[in-house]
């Protein structure tokens, strides 16, 4: 039987794989939203001064803190699709 | 505050977060993993629009932001220490993930006291950090890699909760910027 969810890190079942999956297909909307975002917040950094500034240092950290958690999502999606699927070729 | 108030569509909407956590922790405990990523799913989706709501019919106010604030950290909550006691995940990067998560509830509850009115403190970067954590929680009904990226939320929560920590403390009371 095909299994659901799979696991303890050396196998896949759909759903697991899915999300993996669905990870890297939306990455091309993920990027250009998050490219999109970062230089509208890095051209108003420049000019912004006092309180504004500071709201937007926080916001330039929180897409420091998103580029960590999607790169290493994909990396690990990466890694999950390759052992449920590439290594049994 | 009046009980009319209080009740208005967008805080029913976002109560029915803290109403069906019982649900998806008896849905983790008995391994209905299709049923509890349902749940969590409906909870993020609740998470996403619940402000438009608030302001399509104009009742955005303090108490549903606590109130959305609340839901956030019951379903991490709940999630987590369910997944913990159940064997999802090791018990221990949980535990230090929610430990650095008390500590940024604790930074709110200062600014509270500083500002002198109920308000929830403004953290684009926790916020970035709390979207990311509904994946982490889909990870670890999924298995996936779960000690891993519980791990590096820890790291990531410790991070933010020394840069808020220290706007918080720092920053002029009346200084408080609105989102740009």
């Amino acid at each position: 039987m095909f299994d659901l969810v799979a696991a303890n890190h050396h196998g896949a079942g759909w759903m697991t794989t899915g999300f993996a999956v669905f990870l890297w297909s939306s990455l091309p909307i993920i990027a250009a939203i998050f490219v999109y975002r970062v230089v509208r917040d890095v051209r108003a950094f420049r000019r912004a001064t006092g309180a504004d500034r500071v709201d937007l240092s926080d916001r330039l950290l929180g897409w420091a803190t998103a580029l960590v958690i999607i790169a290493g999502s994909l990396f690990l999606a990466t890694h999950r699709l390759w052992t449920a699927w590439a290594s049994k070729l | 505050m009046t009980f009319g108030k209080i009740m208005n569509p967008a805080n029913v909407v976002t109560s029915t977060r803290l109403l069906v956590l019982p649900v998806a922790a008896w849905a983790m405990a008995t391994h209905r993993v299709v049923l509890a990523l349902v749940l969590l799913i409906y909870s993020g989706v609740i998470d996403l629009i619940d402000g438009s709501i608030a302001r399509y019919f104009n009742c955005a106010g303090p108490f549903g932001e606590m109130l959305d604030a609340i839901s956030d950290a019951g379903l991490f909550l709940v999630i987590l220490v369910t997944a913990a006691v159940t064997g999802y995940v090791d018990p221990v990067p949980v535990a230090a993930f929610l430990g650095a998560g008390v500590i940024n509830a604790l930074g709110r509850v200062i600014h509270i006291r500083r500002v002198g009115r109920v308000t929830n403190f403004r953290s684009y970067a926790s916020e970035s950090l709390g979207g990311a954590t509904f994946f982490v929680l889909v990870a670890v009904l999924l298995d996936f890699y779960v000690e891993t990226a519980v791990w590096s939320m820890t790291i990531l929560t410790v991070i933010v909760v020394v840069h808020d920590y220290w706007r918080i403390l720092t920053l002029p009371r009346e200084s408080e910027a609105g989102h740009v």
